[in-house]
């Protein structure tokens, strides 16, 4: 049995139960828009792993029946506040229900989809870089700073092909650092930014589910494809294949970080070399997927339903690390 | 890197400067006044930190740090939104900083504690258990009855309370009689509640560098306890990291995971035991270099 965890009205949820539904695969949904609301809960921990059930209104799973659970945690945005609660009080309670999921599925045995822990990477891209470097990967030239004065000088060190970009969990769009920007340099006195040399060539986006890998080459005149609409920009997307070391970095990265799903960043240069720029713990897919026809989301049904091969299963990563 | 107020940082501080170690302690190495570079490619790694009429402070200049709080950001002047992103921009590149120092840092945090430094006992659940610590049974439920079955069992077992306490806060209320149980059963209208053992008063212990510091007289139990802090710490890769104890009818058990310690939870004694565990092993470093290489370090960043 699988377990859902998120908001039908999140496209990538209803792609996996719409997926889990195709492949015949017993799957409950817990529906994090409405949860605790309509769903009762026993977590019982007795000297060992959770044991317990959860039930909705008309079906019940026993924890040791889950081969598999799938999760995207949702936004204020996305759920409905709790009844006769103030609304001062609702994201206490949000916090409060999420921390005891979080706490469950952290102690399952069984593949989680992914585990919390190993996704806190992205929130800081620089410490990511730091892993990429391990696994083999290139990672951009890259300056954190607080100082104008580094920030231009990194500039003129690639010849003002420079980009700027959050270091942090928090969006933003990749852009090119011009000259109305490098007016604002000094605001950096304020705190820190991340700066880039532009890496030039295709954006490849890898999705790896456990030890499966999809590769996906992205074509675009745009500095951050994900936006190129928005710039007037085309996106043209093609299934690809990654050179054998390319491919098991990017499983190792993976590994690495204790996730079974991720999106990985590249680009290749024109010369061929590989450069990552972040790994996406809660990858949105359903992009990719419908552009190139990809079994993503089949291969996520597998891994969730069958659990997890017996190399990934043997020990898991200690979380927290 | 903490608050200069800080009883902590400043007992290390003294110890170090004692032992002829230069210190800083500064807030947020990102704010100003100092200017913070740092570069990193696939070849190197290499940042510099400048005061103003000082000489910059490069990598191999700083021989530990001494993480007491993940950075302090002045809202003076922020909108709330632009402060919350210069929080979460200054957070992501401190921890990856630390972790870019080859010197020796306490703590060098995961990404998982950095982020949630107060996370709930039931969070460590698995690793706890996998470090051979005693723990609490635990009942999370939003089942009016279930809830009531494990206080009926607790009461069998000789025990007069429950006790409830949200996993987001350290709050605890003991759970008796039936007006309680009733309050208890209208807040699981709203969410699950966590239920678990009441327990005696805690024991604090704390690893610091090598040495395990318990304060007062160690439990009976110490013996076997310490190799689960050990391993819990290497688990983790936390330097410095305390634990509560308590008795409760299940025996002795782990009640609390402090990954930022109070130092106040500890005497003057243990205290010591503590800086000089800390100092060690920030130290261990630079005397090896020292010893060995004997390269040149120009002092501690705390």
């Amino acid at each position: 049995m699988i377990l859902v965890c998120g908001g039908l009205a999140d496209s990538v949820t209803e792609l996996v139960c719409a997926r889990l539904e195709h492949c015949g695969y017993p799957y409950r949904l817990l529906d994090l828009g409405d949860y605790p609301a309509g769903f009762r809960i026993k977590w019982h921990w007795q000297g060992s792993g959770p044991s317990g059930y959860i039930a909705g209104p008309d079906w019940k799973i026993d924890l040791d029946e889950l081969t598999g659970v799938y999760v995207r945690y949702l936004g204020p945005e996305g759920r409905k506040p709790p009844p006769n609660i103030e609304p001062g009080v609702v994201p206490a309670m949000y916090f409060e229900y999420d921390t005891g999921l979080m706490a469950l599925l952290e102690d399952l045995s069984c593949a989680v989809v992914n585990r919390l822990d190993g996704g806190m990477s992205n929130s800081s891209k620089a410490y990511q870089a730091l892993i990429v470097r391990q696994c083999g990967l290139l990672t951009p030239p890259t300056l954190v700073t607080n100082d104008p004065h580094a920030a231009r000088s990194f500039y003129d060190d690639y010849n003002g092909e420079v980009i700027y970009k959050s270091l942090s969990g928090v969006r933003s769009i990749v852009r090119r650092l011009d000259q109305e920007q490098l007016a604002r340099l000094p605001l950096l006195r304020h705190g820190p930014a991340q700066f880039q040399a532009f890496i030039p060539g295709d954006n490849v986006r890898v999705h790896t589910v456990g030890e499966q890998l999809f590769a996906t080459r992205v074509h675009s005149q745009t500095v951050d494809y994900r936006y190129a609409s928005r710039e007037g920009g085309a996106v043209e997307m093609e299934p690809t294949t990654l050179p054998a070391n390319v491919a098991e970095s990017c499983l190792r990265l993976a590994r690495q970080l204790d996730l079974l799903f991720t999106g990985i960043d590249l680009k290749e240069t024109p010369e061929g070399d590989y450069y990552c720029f972040e790994v996406n713990p809660c990858p949105g897919f359903l992009y990719y997927e419908r552009h190139t026809h990809q079994p993503i989301s089949a291969a996520l049904a597998e891994l969730l339903h069958h659990g997890l091969p017996a190399p990934l299963n043997h020990e898991r990563a200690m979380p927290m690390r | 890197m903490g608050n200069s107020q800080d009883s902590c940082c400043l007992s290390v501080c003294r110890a170090l400067e004692a032992r002829n170690y230069p210190t800083r302690i500064i807030a947020n190495p990102l704010a100003q006044p100092p200017r913070f570079a740092w570069r990193l490619n696939n070849e190197q790694s290499a940042s510099q930190l400048v005061w103003d009429e000082e000489p910059p402070l490069l990598d191999d200049d700083i021989s530990g740090v001494f993480v007491r709080h993940s950075a302090w950001l002045d809202p003076t002047g922020w909108q709330p939104d632009d402060l919350a992103y210069m929080h979460a921009e200054t957070q992501a590149a401190l921890l990856a900083w630390l972790w870019s120092l080859p010197c020796p840092v306490v703590n060098r945090y995961s990404p998982a504690i950095w982020y949630r430094p107060k996370v709930s006992l039931l969070c460590w659940q698995y690793l706890l258990r996998r470090c051979g610590f005693p723990t609490l049974e635990t009942l999370v439920t939003n089942e009016e009855y279930e809830a009531r079955a494990f206080g009926q069992r607790l009461a069998l077992e000789g025990v007069a309370a429950a006790v409830y306490g949200p996993l987001t806060s350290d709050v605890r209320y003991l759970i008796t009689d039936d007006k309680e149980w009733n309050g208890l059963a209208a807040m699981q209208r709203c969410a699950p509640v966590s239920l678990t053992y009441p327990h005696g008063a805690p024991q604090f212990v704390c690893l610091a560098g090598e040495h395990v510091v318990w304060e007062g007289e160690p439990p009976p139990e110490a013996a076997l306890l310490e190799p689960a802090i050990r391993r819990f710490a290497q688990a983790t890769g936390l330097a410095f990291v305390a634990f509560a104890f308590a008795q409760t009818a299940q025996g002795l058990c782990v009640i609390a995971v402090e990954s930022h310690p109070y130092f106040e939870h500890f005497g003057e004694g243990a205290r010591q035991q503590i800086v000089e565990g800390l100092v060690e092993f920030l130290t261990a470093d630079v005397d090896y270099r020292r010893n060995g290489a004997a390269q040149s370090l120009q002092g501690s960043l705390i």
